[in-house]
């Protein structure tokens, strides 16, 4: 009994070290980026790991006019925004006919939308490209939004799937003995039911398409249009001949960390509740 | 109130059979339980009743009216389920007026309904709980509370109770006695467990293999079963099936040779020629009495005080496991030997096929009908 409470005890104290290590080296890390943003280029140099003596706000305030950031941040916020209400409007009640529905063809549909994801997407750029420019959207946000939509799609589908299948069918029954239709059931008991899965991928999709780089390098061209990943890229093209303004640079890259990091701080709890239920599945 | 007619419902998945052509009539203000054992059906014909599943063929008529492919709304029924199945978003008013909230029922309307089933179930004070914070028997009577707020027709029970302990089992029982005396609502209930079936049902309908065995009231099941399914399936313990040694026609019926050499000569309601071979004489364990000059001889195995009464196995002479179940706190150990009888009015005789040689035929009400 107790050979087995220490094998148990090591494994569990094992977990902890491989977690808290690879927390602590993100955290780090994190933490290093907002300190060097805050500092002069020469102290970044001098001394890479103290405390700003004097914090330099500046350097935000650079980033984001002259470096034009706050235009890439707007750009970014409109796509990913736009694109994560859409590919919810789409895949939510899409998940729930696949996971519910009775039709011929359900089983063949859902492995479809599985198959999606296996397409690595270097494999779309060409063809993207030129539909898009095809259809006068290359290089408009307009465009890069219905790319994301469309590729985002197979993965929501996959996991909302599993988490329709995992609420009782006898809540779908009571809801249509109660006399509602097939659309109120979804409206008044399903959807409810599925926010935590709902909340997860909003924010899985929010942070992926916040932090997309190689299909905005591809789709978008003028600097008006450039979404924040490509801003970050510019401005690190820029230092190769203004001679290197990290700590503009970690402004950048805090400014585009900020949003992702506020949206975890609100709605980790009901992600991680949202990923233990599907996981249950 | 409401009549509902099955006729030859047959209900399919894919090429599995599940319910073989039922037939069936409840009458107005009927308790009938659906009652069998785990995957007889007794539950898909509730939900075909529902409309829930599509009936494959056969029609189910309700007041008079063909419902076979009505939407369930349209029925005027409602169903408690065996989970409760209460909505776990919303309040326990919001569950009780869900249904007249979706009929677009006025608001004011809803909330005095639902003021009015809760008080009638003691919820009224707990309107504002979600499900969670409720325990077990609370969530049945919001179920209850739930079906009650639209008025139906008929109520349907999904096995309602199996979730709830013994002694709250025993208490919602009677709670839906008197629900059902005051309403005086069709109620149809399923359930695997023979007390509830033969305390709360007015008719009862066996159900075996997507089969509707025998249908009527719990004693006439109970003393009158139609074969040996019915009869093994009622009563606690189960009714002992004795191979007898011989059979021949006599003039009262038949003679029967009972392991250890004795014989039981009993009337039959069904002619023996031809079935004289496989018989099975059927005595329940609270027939069996102790005499010393009994009929049966039996070795005692295992012997099981509960304190009103003593359950006693053994076996007979041949081998044949039985069990009797003796008045009191029987002076009975295991390796002592028995002389055991019976009465011969309550004995069955059941022949190859099952069917039983003593069946008498009762009155006419709900028919059943086996198809093959």
């Amino acid at each position: 009994m107790s050979d087995f409470i220490s094998a148990r005890g090591i494994k569990r104290g094992l977990s902890y070290l491989v977690v808290g290590g690879w927390a602590l080296f993100s955290v780090f890390f994190v933490v290093w980026v907002v300190l060097a943003s805050l500092k002069k280029n020469r102290e970044l140099f001098g001394s890479p790991l103290s405390i700003p003596t004097s914090p330099q706000w500046g350097n935000f305030v650079k980033t984001w006019v002259n470096n034009r950031f706050g235009d890439y941040f707007l750009n970014s916020l409109l796509v990913t925004s736009v694109s994560v209400v859409a590919i919810l409007i789409v895949a939510v009640p899409a998940a729930y006919v696949l996971s519910r529905g009775r039709f011929r063809g359900r089983e063949a549909l859902s492995s479809f939308f599985a198959f999606g994801m296996g397409v690595p997407f270097p494999l779309l750029f060409v063809p993207l490209f030129v539909m898009m420019a095809s259809m006068r959207l290359a290089d408009t946000l307009t465009g890069l939004t219905i790319v994301y939509v469309a590729l985002s799609i197979p993965f929501t589908i996959y996991v909302l799937e599993g988490f329709f299948s995992s609420l009782p069918s006898e809540l779908e029954s009571a809801a249509v003995i109660d006399g509602c239709s097939d659309v109120q059931v979804f409206r008044h008991v399903m959807l409810p039911l599925a926010m935590p899965g709902v909340a997860t991928v909003a924010i899985l999709n929010f942070v992926g398409l916040w932090n997309e780089y190689q299909l905005s390098l591809v789709l978008i061209n003028s600097p008006e249009n450039r979404t924040l990943s490509l801003g970050i890229y510019s401005l690190i093209t820029s230092m190769q001949y203004s001679g290197g303004d990290w700590a503009s640079l970690f402004a950048g890259v805090t400014i585009v960390m900020v949003p992702t990091l506020i949206l975890f701080v609100i709605l980790s709890e009901k992600m991680i509740s949202g990923i233990t239920m599907g996981g249950v599945k | 109130m409401a009549t509902v007619e099955i006729r030859n419902l047959r209900k399919s998945f894919g090429a599995a059979t599940i319910l073989q052509g039922a037939d069936l009539r409840m009458e107005e203000g009927e308790f009938v339980v659906l009652v069998g054992p785990s995957g007889c059906g007794k539950s898909t014909l509730l939900r075909c009743i529902a409309g829930l599943e599509p009936i494959t063929s056969g029609n189910l008529v309700i007041d008079g009216e063909d419902m076979t492919t009505a939407d369930p709304v349209k029925r005027g029924i409602a169903m408690v389920f065996q989970s409760y199945a209460l909505y776990p978003h919303m309040t326990v008013g919001e569950n009780i007026g869900f249904g007249l909230k979706i009929a677009n029922t006025p608001k004011a309307e809803i909330k005095a309904r639902v003021a009015e089933v809760a008080k009638l179930l003691k919820l009224d004070s707990m309107l504002d709980r979600k499900p969670k914070a409720l325990s077990g028997g609370q969530r049945q009577r919001v179920a209850i509370g739930r079906a009650l707020a639209r008025k139906p027709r008929i109520f349907l029970f999904d096995e309602p109770l199996s979730n709830l302990d013994a002694s709250l089992r025993a208490e919602m029982r009677v709670e839906l006695a008197k629900l059902h005396g005051s309403l005086g609502n069709t109620m149809v209930y399923v359930t695997h467990d023979q007390v509830e079936a033969m305390t709360l049902a007015d008719r009862m309908v066996v159900m075996s293999a997507g089969k509707i065995e025998q249908v009527g009231a719990p004693l006439d099941l109970f003393n009158n079963p139609a074969n040996r399914f019915v009869a093994g399936f009622l009563g606690q313990p189960p009714m002992n099936f004795i191979k007898v040694t011989g059979a021949s026609a006599t003039a009262a019926g038949v003679a029967l040779g009972l392991p250890g050499g004795g014989t039981v000569e009993v009337g039959l309601t069904a002619p023996l020629a031809g079935k004289a071979e496989g018989l099975e004489l059927g005595v329940r364990p609270e027939d069996m009495s102790i005499a010393p000059e009994g009929r049966l001889g039996l070795e005692v195995e295992v012997v099981e005080q509960l304190g009103g009464e003593t359950l006693v196995y053994g076996l007979l002479a041949d081998g044949q496991l039985i069990t009797a179940k003796l008045a009191g706190q029987a002076g009975i150990a295991a390796g002592d030997r028995l002389g055991l009888d019976f009465s011969e009015e309550r004995l069955h005789v059941f022949d190859a096929g099952g069917a039983n040689l003593r069946y008498r035929t009762p009155v006419p009400h709900g028919k059943a009908k086996a198809v093959s």
